[in-house]
């Protein structure tokens, strides 16, 4: 089953598990290298993705990619992390190592789901594609819910984002570049703004924890 | 295999189980030392601290009662035990059924139930952390290693060690195909060895701090002849652990397993130091993990032990 | 089924009975003159005739019943000896012959606490009727002899009756046992009016498929409650420690096995094709495990800590049960003879090891006269033997190798392993790798726990003047932990040897489609030799060399001998693990640190562990509140007027008119 695996597959269940790894540990600056090695992965899958690519602007934007989302947004979030002095998630709401095991577990979920799912393309290799995208929008949603720290929460959410990207990929063969750079944009945009927003809520609020976002109620 | 191999396997293991462990020791010892700009010790200083430490006098708590007195020797016997049952050298004798993998982990069981026992005879306060310590740990690495095994004896139908690390095509032959599996079932026993050890992260072997130890503080009480017998048990056992480690990552070399006895054998050698020059290198660049946070790590290991799982179960 | 062997079968196993009859009879009357030794040697002579038949009658069995005067109303007094019943009354004569040497001796340490004629009567009783429930061939007969089972054990929950907590107990007790009959009589009722034979209460007439397995769910349900599986394991740590200890070794030892010998025979032998049940006696055969010797763990009383642990076994073997279920009905015959060995061996061994870890616990505490961990420590000098038989009745229930734990350990992993492999469905092959992984974290918590009890009770240095001045055990109760631990060890060694000897068993169970058998590879004599040739080898190889041993207080640091109170406790042992799985049990820690100032000179320092018990609060508590407030409702309607009732009984009368002219 392993042995007869192409190279963008494998890629891209590499990413899969790098994106899973993350859920283990709180310490941002170790999720962070996990994160970036999961961008640069999925951006690697998008190259090799339908074999031999013979023109400019179908490298373009997979490096692009890797680019801004893989290294880029690392740097961004180690920046501001050291403006408003966090080392280490504020907590979490289950315990790392279940989330980690949990996360395991969904890849075999996921597993069941893709294979039982219509595929939108006749080819039988993209139950793998899926498996590894379902994966890794289990993996945000994770990270989403059960992560304390709202640059944890940002992480989890660009997961998701890497997760639509490889279900695209892997059922289209490649995407229109206007649509990829939509949501390189869309990416961009809403990081910048969170980390902004992460200084200026810190500023007023004094953290960024979101469990006290409650107190804004009533 | 032929009672003539059998027997020249069986000497060849007793010879490498006697003199390969107290040089991996040596060899971490010399490559920290390296890293720390020092020149470290001599090479073969493990065997000259051995029989010094036979020639000393031995101090006993009066606290202590048979169990104590017992463990040393016990535990000794268990490990050569496991030495020679466990396929962690390519050229080790073979057995079919005394090579299950539960014989094994419950061996090893044996070994720490009756370590603990001895910390727990002193009646003194580090022994009895350090107890609790252990069996903490042993409760979280336990699955991972369990985990990983099995899920190789569910691919290859059989739960005896000895058939599963076997090199033929004939007794394995679903296994050969699944180099990543061996890829996840040896990193997932190599980063609990790690724990199962003592090692860095997850306890410093050369603390002086009572507070901070693991594995130490249940040794504290042994002294001359005992403590021979304990240290040269804890290095065996790491070479076992390494080299089932080590036997697993050769497995998921294709070529390995048509290549002939003495590759292999030469390999396995090479593996065990490979890996102890990682444990090394990890000493001296990744500090010691606060107690809480040691779950986290070994919460890793049981995670390549799941994965492996997912592989075996999608594999029929 | 009549063989040369079965009539002198038949007589012996009759004569068993009638020792234990005139046991109970004479302890009767107030002012009986006879002494423990006259009661004792009743019970152990039942036990040894019981033995004997056992022997004559393996492996076809006899068939009695009871002549015409003794009658249960619907059926007579049906017995039948076969292959099925032999393991577990085995297990009964072995622990009766055991609690019948040890109790002189511990009622004397009990002294006026227990009433002796009470004790004796209840416990002979209570061996008496678990006989009668295994060989028992009708429902009738199964139902009178479970009740006496049952209420022999409350009485004898309450020996003390002084004791709040034993009051308590047995009240608990005494609420889950009703639960459990009422579930076994209804589905008894259900099985034989739906019986094909006209009603019969023959075991062998009824079909337990009938009405779509509910009955055999209701009667899975109420031998659960019975064997103390999760969530209805509730009164097995309140019952088992109140209860003098050769009682509670019998409880442990014998009572649970009956509730797993139904389960066998009403499940296999009158098959059961559910995968409902089987799916659910996994579910919870697992879940029980991991409850009970995670519960177990966080213990300090030495007998709750060992009743935890009957509920982790018993988990263990009802998953077995659940597995061999699911073999049979997916057709893997080989998969359901494993777990059935797996099932039946570990009966066997647990009944031993927990008999005589129970037997150890009451000579602790006839010697240091406590139970809690927190006052005993250091009884290796003052009770040798108890803590050499105690150590290996803890060895073997952590499974470790050579011991009996492993070999029925062993069988239950090849069961799963062999469900991983063989399995067509991916979701049965996760089933049995997950589980795999669970029971190894079981086997873990286990060796955490007994090296606990057994480290914290007898090694170290003495946490109270009890335990400094305790004393070993009389004669008596030293040769019956001996024999339970000589029987241990021959399990041990001879595993292959039994594992063969269930061939017979499980062709019954199994009768249409039995194949080769299950057995058990790894040859464990031949490693112990060479283990203890090896101890000898380094002895000598060793000691000729050796220097000067001195004995000294090691590590005092100069200040002198340091006080018992500087010891690791049984709490803080079990600290680290309590934090871990803190939010399944519920771990809480209180601390109190007062002084003038409380930072940096505190003078008083507090520390309360507590486990909050959500199971009883989430389950139990509402579900009794509510009964109570049904209750309290159905007062009001019991008024003392005679009119009212008058009233009542006219309006059911109309009713019951009006119901029978229109229907």
């Amino acid at each position: 089953m392993i042995a007869n695996l192409d190279a963008y597959q494998i890629l891209a269940i590499s990413a899969a598990v790098m994106a899973m790894l993350m859920l283990g540990t709180t310490h941002l600056k170790g999720g962070l290298s996990f994160y970036m090695v999961h961008t640069i992965l999925v951006a690697a899958q998008a190259v090799f993705m339908g074999g031999m690519r013979t023109q400019l602007h179908e490298y373009l934007v997979p490096i692009l990619y890797a680019g801004f989302k893989g290294v880029g947004v690392p740097i961004f979030l180690t920046y501001v992390m050291k403006k408003i002095e966090v080392d280490d998630d504020a907590g979490t709401y289950l315990p790392p190592p279940l989330c980690l095991h949990i996360g395991i577990l969904m890849l075999g979920v996921s597993y069941l789901l893709a294979s039982h799912m219509p595929g939108l393309v006749a080819a039988s290799d993209a139950h793998i594609g899926a498996m590894a995208a379902m994966s890794m929008l289990f993996t945000g949603m994770l990270l989403m819910l059960t992560r304390k720290l709202a640059i944890s929460q940002l992480i989890g959410f660009l997961v998701m984002e890497n997760g639509i990207y490889v279900f695209a990929c892997s059922h289209t063969h490649g995407m229109p570049m206007l649509v990829e750079m939509g949501i390189l944009l869309d990416v961009l945009v809403g990081v910048i703004a969170a980390g902004l927003l992460s200084n200026s809520i810190k500023r007023s609020f004094e953290h960024i924890d979101v469990t006290k976002l409650t107190d804004l109620k009533g | 295999m032929s009672a003539a191999t059998n027997y020249v396997a069986f000497i060849l293991t007793a010879l490498t189980a006697l003199l390969l462990p107290p040089l991996l020791l040596a060899t971490i010892r010399k490559t920290k030392a390296r890293m720390q700009n020092r020149l470290g010790t001599r090479l073969f200083q493990p065997y000259y601290d051995l029989l010094k430490f036979l020639a000393k006098a031995e101090t006993v708590s009066s606290t202590t009662s048979w169990v104590f007195r017992s463990t040393a020797v016990a535990n000794l016997v268990t490990v050569i035990l496991i030495a020679f049952l466990t396929p962690w050298l390519s050229y080790g004798p073979h057995f079919r059924d005394a090579s299950d993998l539960f014989l094994i982990v419950y061996l090893f069981g044996l070994a720490r139930f009756m370590t603990v026992l001895a910390a727990l005879d002193a009646g003194s306060v580090f022994g009895g952390f350090g107890a609790s310590r252990e069996v903490t740990l042993a409760l979280l690495i336990e699955p991972g290693v369990v985990l990983a095994l099995a899920s190789l004896a569910c691919v290859a139908h059989t739960s005896s060690l000895g058939s599963i690390m076997s090199y033929s095509l004939v007794d394995n032959p679903v296994l050969y195909t699944q180099p990543i599996m061996w890829l996840l079932a040896g990193s997932g026993l190599f980063l609990a060895s790690v724990a199962e050890l003592s090692r860095m992260p997850v306890d410093d072997p050369t603390t002086h701090l009572e507070l901070t130890m693991v594995h130490e503080a249940m040794i504290l009480e042994n002294s001359g002849r005992n403590l021979a017998l304990t240290e040269y048990t804890h290095v065996l056992k790491m070479a076992v652990l390494l080299g089932l480690s080590g036997q697993c990552f050769l497995h998921s070399v294709a070529d390995l397993w048509s290549a002939n006895d003495l590759v292999r054998g030469a390999a396995s050698i090479a593996i065990i130091f490979a890996l102890t020059l990682v444990i090394a290198l990890m000493e001296s660049l990744i500090v010691k993990l606060q107690w809480r946070k040691v779950p986290e790590f070994i919460s890793y290991a049981v995670g390549m032990s799941l994965l492996c799982f997912l592989i075996a179960v999608g594999v029929r | 089924m009549q063989d040369p062997g079965s009539p002198l079968a038949a007589t012996l196993y009759l004569a068993a009975n009638a020792f234990w009859i005139a046991g109970i009879l004479i302890a009767l009357p107030p002012r009986t003159g006879a002494g423990h030794k006259f009661f004792a040697s009743l019970l152990a002579t039942g036990s040894l005739f019981l033995i004997a038949s056992l022997v004559l009658a393996w492996p076809t069995g006899f068939v009695w019943t009871a002549p015409q005067p003794i009658f249960l109303g619907m059926a007579p007094v049906e017995l039948k000896l076969d292959a099925l019943t032999t393991p577990f009354l085995l297990i009964l004569a072995l622990l009766s012959f055991a609690v019948a040497i040890f109790s002189p001796g511990y009622l004397d340490h009990l002294k006026d606490r227990v009433d002796t004629r009470l004790y004796w009567c209840c416990t002979t009783l209570f061996v008496f009727s678990m006989a009668q429930v295994i060989t028992s061939a009708n429902g009738l007969t199964f139902l009178v002899f479970w009740e006496m089972m049952s209420l022999s054990s409350v009485a004898l929950v309450m020996a003390e009756p002084i004791r709040h907590r034993a009051q308590r107990a047995a009240l608990i007790y005494l609420g889950a046992t009703r639960f459990a009959t009422a579930l076994i009589a209804g589905s008894f009722i259900w099985l034989s009016s739906a019986s094909s034979a006209a009603h019969s209460w023959r075991f062998s007439d009824w079909d337990m498929s009938v009405h779509s397995y509910v009955p055999a769910l209701l009667l899975f349900l109420g031998l659960c409650i019975k064997a103390g599986i999760w969530p209805f394991h509730i009164w097995l740590p309140y019952a088992h420690p109140e209860a003098p200890a050769p009682v509670s070794a019998l409880m442990s030892g014998v009572m649970v096995k009956v509730a797993i010998y139904a389960m066998l025979r009403f499940f296999f032998f009158l098959p059961v094709y559910s995968s409902v049940i089987a799916y659910t006696a996994i579910a919870l055969g697992v879940i029980s495990s991991v409850w009970g010797i995670l519960f177990a763990l966080m213990e300090h009383d030495l007998k709750r800590l060992l009743a935890y642990s009957t509920v982790e076994n018993v988990g263990l073997i009802v998953s077995a049960i659940g597995l061999a279920m699911l073999g049979r009905i997916s057709g893997q015959i080989y998969l359901t003879e494993l777990a059935l060995a797996a099932a039946l061996l570990h009966c066997v061994n647990h009944g031993c090891f927990k008999g005589l870890l129970f037997l150890g616990a009451g000579s602790v505490d006839s010697g240091a006269h406590t139970r809690d961990l927190g006052y005993l420590g250091g009884l290796a000098k003052n009770m040798p033997w108890t803590m050499a038989l105690f150590f290996i009745g803890c060895a073997s229930i952590a499974a470790l190798p050579p011991f009996n734990g492993f070999a029925s350990k062993w069988l239950l992993y090849q069961s799963y392993l062999n469900l991983a492999f063989s399995s067509d469905h991916i979701l049965q092959r996760s089933l049995g790798l997950i589980v795999i992984g669970i029971f190894s974290l079981v086997g873990a918590l286990s060796l955490a726990c007994f090296t606990k009890a057994f480290g914290i009770a007898f090694l170290g240095r003495p946490r109270s003047d009890q335990a400094l001045k305790a004393k070993e055990c009389s004669e008596g109760m030293k040769q019956a932990q001996l024999l339970l631990a000589l029987c241990c060890l021959a399990l041990s060694f001879s595993a292959s040897a039994t594992v063969l000897l269930f061939q017979p068993v499980l062709k019954l169970l199994l009768k249409p489609i039995y194949t080769a058998g299950p057995i058990f590879s790894i040859p464990m004599t031949t490693l112990f030799v060479i283990g203890c040739a090896t101890t000898l080898l380094i002895y000598i190889l060793f000691n000729s060399t050796r220097a000067h041993v001195r004995e000294y207080n090691t590590w005092d640091c100069g200040y002198g001998p340091l006080p018992a109170r500087a010891e690791e406790t049984g709490t803080s042992f079990s600290h680290p693990i309590g934090i871990i799985f803190g939010t399944l049990l519920q771990y809480r820690t209180i601390t109190q640190i007062g002084g003038r100032d409380r930072r940096h000179f505190p003078e008083h320092i507090a520390v309360e562990v507590y486990m909050f018990p959500a199971l009883e609060a989430i389950l139990y508590k509402p579900g009794i509140a509510a009964i109570q407030s049904l209750s309290g409702a159905l007062v009001k309607m019991q008024t003392a007027n005679i009119h009212i009732h008058l009233l009542y009984v006219f309006v059911a009368m109309i009713v019951l008119v009006c119901v029978g002219i229109y229907l």
